[in-house]
């Protein structure tokens, strides 16, 4: 043997080579291959006997790698046949484990779906990021706006002026009644219709798959409409060409769209020219002060967005002039990007549909929750049971067992678990979808679920709560020294107890926070829907004819027609009704100092019977009468809001203050009304005047006498399609378009009671979890208890008074967190309930009682069993 | 019993030739000669490692030697259950080849 020191191989190679080979092998293979260059590295040089020694490597590579990777496969399927067999033999805690993780994996699937969707609004534009709002705020001592609709003469303005603003388009609402030229039968009345520029299919991606995005809306009377559309008119035939008449004008169709997606701030049924309306209004269409266009920009770049912004303040100086600087006045033109049009605008549109930004937030911080909750639940449960086999874990020690094996079998059973749970969750989801879908008014598929990233993430979570689960039994029961499990001295750690009751304490905090919340949004619904309106909304039917001409001229006519009916008792026709509209004009009335002050009020067009009709009081003055021929072109009546803003002192004194409407009349206010809402008591009422003014006549309110209300719509059915064919019978019932209006209320709570029961369901959970670890622990102290004489009432006491202690603590965190919380949400209403005292301890008695329930249970089966089976407990 | 493969047939009877000398580098030794390649140090502890799990041979380690890093030669014997394997797989040889005509003599000879 040579005594000189030994050549060591390469160093990389002989790293690589222990990496690889398999723990088994390793120690005799290495020995080898170190054997074997020593003999070359002797024979021939270290050269060639390093040489050899990256060749042997290499070729030895494949034959260590399939080794490993054969014995490591059969290893894991040792394991996860006996994690099966484990859960089999705990059929009940694995139930109960792997559901508690899979609700709160599904709630929290759902609500990504939901947060994902809401959160891709507009994104599917090409040019979606250079795509922007126009805006205008302005203040004047009467009224403050914040819209994103201006004149229509500021898109064309801007695009001609700034050269960064590629191109501007313009939409407006319309409503159409079209008729088929060809077939006068197929007839509809057309809500969601938008006048729009040429430009619009350029700047926007609405696909256009017949006719020429250029052209389509270049002429006037060109209408494009979407293929849901096109088909209710032409069914399969080809809709290219054919014409449509509306009011006597006849439209031609120029060309098709896809339907608007689901994830659009904007939709519509079909789109009209807007050059239409440089031939039918054009004045209209030079006015810069019709503030209902909604109008978007293209710009060059994303980026000169707020360049421009500054630019625009120019602009708004030379079209307004000296307005802009008139005491108390201000005005901001700006623009805001596209992606935040649906979510975080303050901006008002008649056309844009808004999310709620924050309460998409609320949603996802419950959702996380509920999660979080889930995920320490399954850990805390796993650790319960990992106790429970303390004395498994000694035994397979002191046969030999390593740490690491034990680890990866706690790791291994978990891990399944956790994957198991995921795929109930994604069955879950998959089922709740569709029911889910309809209550949210979403499209959500699982689709995305085959999207990489966000498979795996999915697995990541999985993967991670299954770690974290399996975490403390792998690393805390596989340390055990056996001698002390097997003696039966296991103590919990302290501060292992600690956390778990902080978040017993944390999970009943939310639970009862969010069982008061839910009280709350729906008391607040009650109030609102109990609330006095200011008028009698019981049994009133109302029909819009879309202020047609025809039906305005022969309204009296029509209105007698429907009085001959025995089950009518009342008629008007108005304007407006509750619920509806929102056309702000803006009048000139004498104040309380004898000034004509041009007031920015809510304009109500009514005739002689709607006061009466609607029960609306008069608390001065009178109500229109047909004994004053004036009434009917020189009589006013305000109500309560505007009579405050006017200054006079009481009702009385308003009485008699002249007014102008516009050029076309004056005359004196003849009656102050009491205040009624016409929109949601979210709102604040607003000041209101009313004219007789058949020109804005657009809806019959009936007022209804019936037992057999399916005969009076027959028979009012038919009756109007004699007084008006021309128009479609179009009705509703007052009660239920107004309640409508708190559709978003009524959502909100039951979203916010679904995630109450959730969390409760989830907390309950992890409580008996909880209690079954801490009674296994205490069984010997029960026994001793019970020999000694304790009674069982005694005993269950003693075990679940430490429960009810934790549940309190969570009441006192919750109470005055979930009140502050409440009473914000509250005053987002003008008109809202206060929050009744009782709710507290009526969620703080409810969480303790279900408390009680999951920890009595497991407590009275502690405190019937036989002592002497207790004790026997080693 | 499963039949052993054609490898860990090899390395068997080559561990049962060897008796006490039977260790990874002798082993590889001979199997090369007796196979006429030479087998990579990989390819011969893969039939080792399963071998050594099916326990049909044993290992027992020598004194350390300086020449493998300090590390002991890893003798491999032979258990009872390896050499039952061994003969089963020689009973299926002597059956199969028993009383057949002579491969390739007239024919096809080269």
């Amino acid at each position: 043997m040579t005594k000189h020191q030994q050549p060591s191989p390469p160093r990389l190679a002989a790293w690589l080579l222990g990496r690889v080979v398999s723990g088994d092998i390793r120690y005799a293979a290495l020995g080898d291959f170190e054997e074997l260059y020593a003999d070359i590295a002797e024979a021939r040089g270290v050269a060639a006997a390093r040489r050899w020694y990256w060749a042997q490597a290499l070729r030895s590579l494949p034959s260590f790698l399939l080794d490993s990777l054969r014995w490591t496969v059969i290893m894991l399927a040792n394991y996860l046949k006996i994690a099966l067999r484990n859960l089999k033999r705990r059929k009940g805690y694995a139930v109960i484990n792997v559901a508690g993780l899979a609700v709160g994996l599904a709630c929290c699937l759902l609500i990504t779906l939901y947060v994902r969707d809401e959160l891709g609004f507009d994104r599917y534009h090409e040019n979606a990021d250079r795509i922007a709002r126009v805006t205008f705020d302005f203040q004047t001592p009467n009224v403050t706006r914040a819209l994103a609709m201006i004149g229509p003469t500021v898109g064309p303005d801007l695009k001609a002026e700034f050269p960064e603003v590629v191109d501007a388009t313009r939409f407006l609402k319309g409503s159409f009644l079209f008729q088929r030229q060809d077939d006068p039968s197929v007839q509809y009345q057309e809500y969601d219709g938008l006048y729009a520029d040429a430009s619009a299919l350029d700047v926007f991606s609405f696909r256009l798959y017949r006719g020429d995005p250029q052209t389509a809306l270049a002429a006037p009377f060109s209408v494009v409409l979407t293929e849901t559309t096109a088909h209710r008119y032409f069914g399969d035939e080809d809709p290219i060409g054919k014409t449509l008449i509306e009011d006597g004008q006849v439209f031609t169709v120029t060309g098709l769209l896809d339907d608007v997606p689901a994830t659009s701030h904007f939709t519509f049924d079909l789109l009209v020219s807007l050059s239409t309306l440089d031939m039918q209004a054009p004045e209209f269409m030079s006015d810069w002060w019709a503030l209902i266009f909604n109008t978007y920009l293209l710009l060059d770049r994303p980026e000169t967005a707020a360049a421009l912004d500054a630019k625009l303040a120019g602009y708004l100086e030379r079209q307004l002039g000296a307005a802009m600087h008139e005491e108390g006045h201000t005005y901001a033109l700006a623009t805001e990007p596209l992606a935040g049009v649906y979510l975080h605008t303050r901006h008002h549109s008649s056309l844009a549909r808004r999310g709620d930004a924050e309460t998409l937030y609320l949603f996802a911080g419950i959702a996380l929750f509920i999660l979080l909750i889930a995920c320490i639940n399954f850990t805390n449960l796993a650790t319960a049971r990992a106790a429970e086999r303390a004395k498994e874990v000694g035994v397979r020690k002191v046969i030999g067992a390593q740490r690491g094996q034990l680890a990866t079998q706690f790791f291994g059973e978990s891990l399944l678990m956790a994957f198991g749970a995921m795929g109930l969750a994604l069955l879950t989801a998959g089922l709740v979808l569709p029911a889910f879908n309809a209550f949210a008014g979403k499209a959500l598929s699982l689709d995305v679920f085959w999207d990489p990233i966000f498979l795996f993430v999915l697995l990541g979570v999985a993967g991670l709560v299954g770690v974290m689960a399996g975490g403390y039994p792998a690393v805390v029961l596989s340390r055990f020294r056996p001698i002390a499990v097997l003696r039966g001295s296991l103590g919990a750690s302290r501060h292992g107890n600690a956390l778990r009751k902080g978040l017993v304490v944390f999970q009943f905090t939310l639970s009862i926070a969010l069982m008061v919340g839910t009280a709350v949004v729906f008391a607040q619904l009650d109030y609102m829907r109990n609330a006095r309106l200011g008028f009698d909304d019981e049994q009133m039917l109302t029909i819009n004819f879309h202020a047609d001409a025809t039906v305005q001229q022969q309204a009296e006519a029509m209105k007698q027609a429907f009085l001959q009916r025995a089950d009518i008792t009342a008629v008007s026709v108005s304007g407006d009704i509750p619920g509806t509209g929102n056309l702000h004009a803006g009048v000139t009335v004498e104040d309380s100092e004898g000034t004509m002050q041009s007031m920015p009020w809510r304009f109500v067009s009514a005739d002689f019977d709607f006061i009466p009709n609607y029960g609306i009081e008069i608390v001065a003055g009178r109500a229109f009468s047909r004994d004053f021929l004036t009434d009917s072109s020189e009589a006013m009546i305000i109500n309560e809001a505007a009579l405050k803003t006017l200054g006079y002192a009481s009702p009385d004194q308003a009485l008699g203050a002249s007014f102008r409407h516009f050029g076309e009349r004056q005359g004196e206010v003849i009656g102050v009304a009491r205040d009624f809402h016409l929109k949601s008591l979210q709102e604040e009422v607003e000041p209101v005047y009313v004219l007789i003014h058949p020109r804005r006549y657009r809806y019959f309110s009936l007022r209804l006498q019936t037992d057999n209300l399916v005969e009076t719509m027959a028979g009012l059915e038919a009756l109007w399609s004699r007084l008006a064919p021309h128009r479609p019978f179009e009705y509703s019932f007052l009660d239920e378009s107004l309640e409508r209006q708190y559709r978003a209320e009524e959502q909100f709570g039951q979203v916010v009671g679904l995630f109450a029961l959730l969390v409760i369901f989830v907390a309950c959970l992890g409580l008996f979890g909880l209690a079954s670890l801490t009674t296994r622990q205490r069984t010997k102290e029960i026994g001793l208890r019970k020999v000694l004489g304790a009674p069982v009432s005694s005993i269950v006491l003693l075990l679940t008074k430490e429960f009810a202690r934790l549940v309190v603590v969570a009441f006192v965190v919750a109470a005055p967190l979930i009140y502050l919380a409440m009473e914000g949400w509250l005053d987002n209403f003008a008109y809202r309930t206060e929050i009744a005292w009782w709710i507290f301890p009526a969620a703080g008695l409810a969480a303790l009682g279900i408390a009680w329930l999951t920890v009595g249970f497991q407590a009275i089966r502690a405190a019937l069993a036989n002592p002497v089976a207790a004790l026997q407990v080693e | 019993m499963k039949l052993l493969s054609r490898s860990e047939e090899v390395v068997l009877l080559s561990i049962w030739r060897l008796q006490d000398e039977a260790y990874g580098v002798s082993i590889r030794k001979q199997v090369s000669e007796a196979t006429g390649h030479d087998w990579s140090i990989g390819a011969l502890y893969a039939p080792l490692h399963r071998l050594e799990k099916k326990g049909y041979v044993q290992t027992r380690k020598g004194e350390p030697v300086p020449k493998r890093g300090g590390r002991s030669k890893v003798y491999y014997r032979l258990t009872p259950a390896g050499k039952q394997a061994l003969l089963a797989v020689k009973h299926v040889h002597e059956t199969l080849w028993g009383g057949i005509p002579a491969l390739g003599t007239s024919s096809n000879s080269e």
